[in-house]
């Protein structure tokens, strides 16, 4: 089963587990012999020394077969291979490999704010600093990165482009793979068959920058403050340690934390900013309805009233947001009997791709959703409502990234965004100024047609 | 004083996070709480509800539920399967008593001990089985787990069996040992029907002895009777029961 690889490349910047080798044991330990590799304990005091987990939770014990000793294994990343106490992690420290240069072979134009951004990020990286790309949904971010990509090729460095959904990066691997014919690439994620691909441009969920130590010159988060990244500290470490110390990281959002988009206005934070989209046309603003006690509604198998009139006179597709896959569960066949041509889908549904496109296709006229379908969707002229909009699931970023759903298409750039709520909250408030803020200054920058 | 130190766990606010899905565990707080110490919770309600537990009419040997099966694939109370055996000749296990159904969720479940390797995820059958396998224990029953071949056992590091005979808290004895090594899984039924005898017995006397085979599930039965054969022939066990969280 062991192919021949060279060692050299393909442990540079990793820290793998011997089952992750594809070499002989012998030609493993004689690079360790020769000081090439070094061999560190898969765990230390209690702490994962591959995703960094110290909660007890996550850590279990067992009798092992192996060590004849009580091991201890970590939880938290075993789907990528059980880590335990007497497993040793494998890291290359001789003379790291190099790629040969390559450059990009995107012939598209950029517009004038996408090759403002694009100059940043060169800047950032002839610099070292780190750069918040703060862009609206549709505003074209892919595109803006690849000139920092070829500069970083160019001088023979590693990239790393991460986000924290699968989805996101199965997206961008054939984008980045016609944009970068020439460049070594692998894309790493839960089911990959690549997992194990070593190349200088790796483009991975951020759960498999776990594999990498020390690795890039160059990382590029995109959908930085999507789940899980946001909520997990430890996701958050290993994108840290998958990086050189002196690394330059990107962070891409469409929705920065408020912390960050206050430091970004005070100059704290290094960072570009482009308020309007691609096609020249505001982003919809949403408006706020009450909807009463929508809850208590569904369970005696009511459509609440501010939902009736708005589905019945809806005419275009649309998207039902719901705070909980129950209650969405338990409105779908009242919603029916008013719009029949709907469905619903959820984060562990199947055929979750397949609705989306019969949505995309007008086979159907309406989805409900739960937040798994609040970035990432384009559906052309697509109306959405978000029904319980005062849900602690609706959070600013969640509520700015489900209106920027509407009004993506040019031949379409309107459309309506209605929060259903039974009392607002501050987080509706500020996604409505969010993209309030965001008109204005594309306004006064004059990055809006008419 | 346990009372005060009841009170004082109430207001930590010690909260349980579940084995499966990792999310807290709502606390159901009641009197017994403020009375008793209360036991760490290793399951949250919706994953506990996802187990279907065995029950209603069983299949008096291989112990899977009777009720789905359509009319003409039991008879008497046993299964077509368990018919063959016996008309084979192959008969050697005398009852397996199976805790669950092997629905989705109990496949995951399993599989995440087995092949991923979480053995702290045993811990949640700890509370879920108690009943069935008291009658094992008082009726003075021999464990024996169903042992992994070498190779496997160093791969996965724990043998599965073994880790659910502890979860259940039978001392168990290693009295059979593996001789080939070929993954079951990978093999088709008429394959796993026709191999030979795939288990040792190391020195033990095992004569008139009643004994309790530990296995992870019941898929064809061919794994527990080559032991129970094996038990039986060559150990001379009076009877040879066997235990597995779920029946497939």
């Amino acid at each position: 089963m062991k192919r021949k690889v060279n060692l050299q490349e393909f442990l540079t910047g990793r820290a793998l587990l011997d089952t992750e080798i594809p070499v002989e044991k012998e030609v493993l330990e004689d690079s360790v012999q020769k000081g090439f590799v070094v061999k560190i304990e898969g765990l230390v005091d209690g702490r994962c020394m591959r995703c960094g987990n110290s909660d007890k939770h996550f850590l279990g014990e067992y009798p092992c077969f192996r060590c004849k000793t009580v091991c201890l294994y970590c939880r938290k990343c075993i789907e990528m291979g059980r880590i335990s106490s007497c497993s040793k992690l494998y890291t290359w420290v001789g003379k790291p490999f190099t790629w040969p240069p390559s450059r990009c072979h995107w012939s598209g134009r950029l517009s004038e704010q996408q090759m403002d951004a694009s100059k940043k990020i060169i800047e950032a990286l002839k610099t070292g600093q780190d750069l918040l790309v703060w862009a609206v949904a549709g505003a074209g971010k892919t595109e803006m990165i690849f000139g920092g990509i070829e500069w970083a090729l160019k001088h023979g460095k590693r990239i790393a482009v991460a986000c924290p959904r699968t989805d996101v990066i199965l997206e961008l691997e054939p984008r980045l793979k016609a944009a970068f014919p020439e460049t070594s690439i692998a894309t790493l994620y839960g089911a990959s068959e690549e997992k194990h691909v070593c190349a200088q441009l790796i483009l991975s969920t951020t759960h498999q920058l776990f594999r990498f130590k020390n690795a890039f010159d160059l990382l590029v988060v995109d959908e930085v403050d999507a789940f899980p990244y946001s909520m997990d500290a430890e996701l958050q470490l290993a994108s840290k340690e998958a990086a050189k110390l002196d690394a330059t990281t990107i962070y891409l959002t469409a929705t920065p934390t408020r912390e960050w988009q206050n430091d970004y206005f005070s100059g704290k934070r290094n960072g570009v900013h482009i308020p309007a989209r691609f096609h020249r046309h505001p982003n919809p603003v949403p408006t706020m309805k009450w909807i009463g006690d929508w809850k208590k509604a569904i369970s005696k198998k009511q459509v609440p009233a501010s939902l009736h009139v708005w589905l019945s006179k809806q005419k275009n597709p649309f998207l039902l947001f719901f705070p909980h896959i129950e209650l969405m569960n338990q409105a779908l066949p009242l919603i029916q009997q008013i719009t029949p041509n709907s469905l619903s889908v959820h984060a562990e549904d199947p055929d979750r791709k397949e609705k989306v496109q019969m949505l995309r296709e007008g086979r159907i006229q309406g989805l409900l959703t739960t937040t798994i379908l609040e970035r990432g969707v384009t559906i052309k002229a697509v109306d959405v409502v978000v029904v319980g909009a005062e849900d602690k699931t609706f959070t600013e970023a969640a509520l700015v990234q489900i209106a920027g759903r509407v009004g993506r298409s040019p031949d379409k750039p309107d459309g309506k965004v209605l929060f259903l709520h039974q009392g607002k909250t501050e987080e509706m408030i500020q996604a409505i100024k969010q993209i309030v803020t965001n008109n204005r200054i594309a306004r006064e920058r004059g990055l809006l047609d008419g | 004083m346990s009372f005060l130190k009841n009170l004082e766990n109430l207001f930590e606010t010690k909260v349980d996070k579940c084995l499966v899905c990792n999310n807290q565990i709502e606390s159901t707080f009641g009197w017994f709480d403020i009375f008793c110490e209360r036991p760490i919770r290793k399951l949250c309600l919706k994953c506990e509800k996802k187990f279907s537990k065995i029950f209603g009419d069983i299949c008096r040997t291989c112990g899977r539920e009777l009720r789905h099966l359509s009319i003409e694939y039991y008879q008497d109370g046993k299964c077509m399967d368990c018919i063959r055996w016996e008309k084979n000749n192959q008969q050697f296990l005398d009852r397996n008593t199976a805790i669950f159904n092997y629905n989705d969720f109990m496949k995951e479940i399993i599989s995440r001990i087995k092949y991923r390797g979480d053995y702290k995820l045993m811990g949640i059958f700890n509370d879920l089985i108690v009943e069935k396998i008291d009658f094992f224990k008082k009726e003075e029953f021999i464990a024996i787990p169903i042992p992994l071949s070498e190779e496997r056992h160093i791969e996965r590091g724990f043998n599965q069996a073994e880790a659910f005979g502890k979860a259940c808290g039978f001392h168990m004895i290693h009295a059979l040992s593996r001789i080939h090594s070929e993954k079951q899984s990978k093999k088709s039924r008429s394959e796993r029907l026709k191999t030979d005898q795939v288990f040792r017995l190391e020195s033990l006397n095992l004569a008139g002895k009643k004994i309790l085979l530990i296995d992870d599930i019941y898929t064809t039965g061919t794994t527990l009777q080559h032991a129970s054969r094996i038990l039986k022939v060559q150990g001379g066990a009076r009877e040879v029961h066997s235990l597995t969280i779920a029946r497939s």
